[in-house]
């Protein structure tokens, strides 16, 4: 199956291999990496009574908070920063500072992973809006925004070069360090700072309350009587580089990052897989990606949430991928609480200091094991070289990423057969091709043949066939379908009706299994965060709905899609104000083009809601509207290679391309026939039918991104 | 599909009278467990988002859970919370959560059974 070879970082010639030559961290252990460090090696735990907020109803009153004072002191309030952008601050600048790196000096690229941003700023105001904003909820909502965080970190820190916005539930920063060892492969960028922020709030702490996996005593991965996760909160960045370019510099190399995978278990969109099938998957392929046996690693520092479900599955996991190789476990969720989008950098910093120290982290708290997680724990910190470790982080929906760390000097990596053995892995610079498109807007669902037709009417303002937007989603089976709400229900028409295009482009279909997914809306779930905090303040936590919590985070409708058409990529949330099409394509192009994933379907939606819209009003992206309408775009991206193999005739080819700063897209469609922020979405998928119906080569910019698709010739 | 239940051995007297606890202020004759099943399965329908699906499609004394069963509706732990949460808002009826829950949610009949003999005492 070709996916073997997804997972697979590029870079194990000498030189071009990817090592971290910064570390930042802020987490309940303290602000700064020493002292998060020092309290993990030490096993202190900062899972303590929560402060920051009152919560009527709430199962618990612990959380794993930062410290406001030591916050202060490192990042002190400012107006229109949220706590979230403040510890991604202090992380992000400790980093930069660490690895000797100047922004401004060089071609620095900026990924962080997030799923709460402003919402401990906001969520109040949203759950007693009525219609007017005044000044201290408009500088309140301008923090909401998902992209609003790696925006603070360019204003502060910056310039960066690149700069993108990543959310896949908990394991967004993990996925952020995958894809910027992804641009470093591909020469997009000389440096990056990948990881990710997440500030408690109630939103967050009533949600997981009201799915029963709040503990109301200190959280216990993989102990017996485990009841649930600890809340956390934090930040975490590092700086990777080519360790041919920290070398000319003369900067120390921390430790490297040998190889990554990351997959999607598409099961359920709250539960793990039982059994952890997929889990192990990734976990296997992230050591094959870093031409490593099961018996090279020494450590692996475990997703370990302490519910009775994750730790379960998840040893049966580390028991399949490592098999008769008995590794250290542990997890640092005891001792820094489960800090969200955060939690893969904070825990990949743990990783590396595993390495750097020889020194094994314990699994706080100590307590009986739980016979059914049979793994062997580490209970107290223990010196212990290590060649290589392991850090393994999942998420709502069943995503999955798994990170490989070696030590940063080359030799003695491994026994001699493991070096040996380590493949050269080369992954042949394959193009990307478009198999497939669709597109919602006023006018209904199409497919490419269509849309580059009525796209040709619409500018000449001929007459378009309107097909009611309700309609469009209502082929979904009801059943499988219940769970979604309206974003869902609209990628996973897009993503379905694009993939079904693919598949009749060629002799066979593509393999879901090995199908990404990447789209996002511009501002997430603001009209459902309304509701469930209106219930959660009228009524206590205790009162807080369920089902409607897991659709509030910004990668649930991408991860809906990807459970209902049975896709094994990650399901990823790209959003950037009017450019998440953009972001979602560029990210699949780089994924691709690093061998991480094999096929992807990628665009945008918006929905619409009157209330939403004006809370929204003071965001840039929406005070440009003239008028708003639901839609939404995605396109079918694989590589040339795998389009041929299923006999596959292409729409275009895709490169991502450097465009002059005042370049404008060849084909923009009006704001009138897809009047919403993903039109640059529906301008890329008309671009992609376009090309192929006239053969026209097409720019189209976006977010600081351009693209260019060419036709293709194929024979047949 | 079984007839609906109107059975005249759920007798007044036998349990609380549901009408003063949700203010329908019903008589005798209606009986109190059928007004706790039809309040129940409109909750159901609205909570677990059973679009296609009317109170009539739902089986008094099928299994509520596990996929695939006869007419049941393949409900699952989430949908569990979910019901959970809207009973107790809606009834003022707690549902212990972990295995005391299975025997509990096993069918319509057992939750309005659960729900009518745990009826919060309402002060005259």
């Amino acid at each position: 199956m070709s996916a073997v070879r997804s997972g697979v970082v590029p870079g194990a010639e000498a030189g071009r291999r990817v090592v971290v030559t910064g570390i930042g961290a802020v987490s309940a252990l303290g602000v700064g990496w020493r002292a998060l460090e020092n309290g993990v090696f030490e096993g202190r735990s900062g899972v303590r009574t929560r402060t920051l907020f009152d919560l009527a109803g709430a199962r618990s009153t612990l959380s794993a908070g930062v410290d406001d004072g030591a916050l202060a002191a490192a990042e002190p309030p400012a107006e229109g920063r949220s706590r979230t952008d403040r510890m991604a601050i202090a992380a992000a600048r400790e980093a930069l500072t660490v690895a000797g790196v100047a922004p401004a000096a060089t071609r620095v690229g900026v990924i962080v992973g997030g799923s709460t941003a402003g919402m401990f700023e906001t969520e109040a105001l949203l759950a007693r809006f009525e219609g007017v904003l005044d000044a201290d909820s408009t500088t309140r909502m301008r923090t909401h925004p998902l992209s609003s965080t790696v925006e603070a970190i360019g204003a502060t820190l910056g310039p960066f070069s690149r700069a993108r916005t990543v959310c896949a539930a908990c394991t967004s920063s993990a996925i952020a360090i995958a894809l910027g060892a992804a641009w470093l492969d591909e020469g997009l960028v000389d440096a990056v700072l990948a990881g990710g922020a997440d500030a408690l709030c109630r939103l967050t702490y009533s949600g997981f309350g009201a799915l029963s996996v709040l503990d109301p005593a200190p959280a216990r991965p993989f102990r017996e009587g485990r009841a649930g996760l600890a809340l956390g909160e934090g930040a975490a960045f590092l700086v990777l580089e080519r360790e041919a370019d920290a070398t000319t510099r003369g900067a120390r190399a921390l430790a490297a990052l040998a190889g990554a995978a990351l997959g999607n278990e598409a099961h359920h969109i709250t539960n793990p897989e039982p059994g952890g099938k997929t889990a192990s998957g990734i976990l296997s392929r992230a050591l094959a990606a870093a031409g490593l046996e099961p018996r090279d690693v020494g450590y692996v520092n475990a997703h370990g949430t302490g519910t009775p479900q994750n730790d379960a599955n998840e040893a049966l996991a580390i028991r399949a991928a490592f098999g008769a190789h008995r590794v250290a476990v542990s997890s640092s969720k005891g001792q820094i609480g489960h800090t969200l989008a955060a939690a893969g950098a904070l825990e990949a910093a743990i990783t590396i200091a595993a390495l750097r120290r020889a020194e094994l982290p314990p699994n706080v708290p100590a307590g009986a094991k739980d016979p059914a997680c049979d793994v062997d724990l580490v209970e107290s910190s223990r010196p212990e070289r290590i060649e290589a470790a392991v850090s393994s982080s999942f998420g709502f929906g069943g995503t999955g990423a798994s990170l490989v760390f070696e030590g940063a000097a080359r030799s003695g990596a491994g026994s001699d057969s493991a070096v040996a053995q380590r493949a050269r892995i080369e992954v042949a610079r394959d193009e990307v091709w478009v198999t497939g498109a669709s597109a919602i807007a006023p006018w209904g669902v199409v497919v490419w043949d269509a849309l580059a037709a009525l796209l040709d009417d619409v500018s000449r303002g001929g007459a378009v066939v309107r097909l009611p937007v309700t309609d469009a989603t209502a082929a979904l089976d009801a059943a499988r379908s219940r769970r979604m709400d309206r974003a869902a229900r609209l990628v996973t028409t897009l993503a379905e009706a694009a993939l079904r295009d693919a598949d009749g482009r060629g002799a066979r279909a593509l393999d879901r299994a090995s199908v990404a997914a990447l789209s996002s809306s511009a501002y997430g779930n603001v009209e459902g965060c309304m509701k469930f905090m209106r219930r959660v303040l009228d009524r206590g936590a205790a009162f807080a709905s369920p089902a409607d919590f897991p659709n509030l985070v910004p990668s649930s409708p991408v991860s809906h899609a990807a459970i209902y058409l049975g896709l094994g990529g990650p399901a990823i949330a790209t959003p950037d104000h009017a450019a998440t099409a953009e972001a979602a394509i560029a990210t699949a192009v780089e994924l691709l083009d690093g061998g991480m994933i094999d096929a992807a379907v990628a665009g945008s939606f918006e929905t619409v809601d009157a209330l939403a819209e004006r809370v929204l009003a003071p965001l840039p992206g929406v005070a440009s509207l003239r008028a708003s309408a639901e839609g939404g775009s995605a396109i079918v991206l694989e590589r040339r290679s795998s389009a041929l193999a299923r006999g596959a005739k292409p729409l275009a080819r895709v490169r991502l391309t450097d465009a002059p700063s005042d370049a404008r897209s060849d084909l923009a469609v009006p704001v009138a026939a897809a009047g919403h922020l993903g039109r640059g979405g529906v301008s890329l998928a008309a671009a992609c039918a376009r090309t192929a119906w006239r053969g026209e080569r097409l720019l189209h910019v976006g977010g600081g991104l351009a693209f260019l698709f060419e036709p293709v010739m194929v024979e047949g | 599909m079984r007839p609906k239940s109107r059975s005249a051995s759920v007798a007044c007297g036998e349990r609380p009278r549901l009408g003063k606890a949700v203010g329908l202020g019903a008589g005798c004759a209606s009986g109190s467990a059928v007004d706790t099943k039809s309040a129940l399965k409109e909750l159901m329908i609205r909570e677990l988002n059973l679009a296609n699906r009317t109170p009539d499609d739902i089986v008094d004394d099928a299994p509520l859970f596990g996929p695939g069963v006869g007419n049941g509706l393949s409900l699952d732990s989430l949908d569990a919370l979910q019901l959970a949460m809207a009973i107790e808002e809606r009834f003022g009826v707690k549902i212990p959560e972990g295995d005391g829950a299975r025997s509990i949610f096993a069918s319509v009949d057992a939750l309005a059974a659960h729900i009518d003999a745990n009826l919060p005492a309402k002060s005259a």
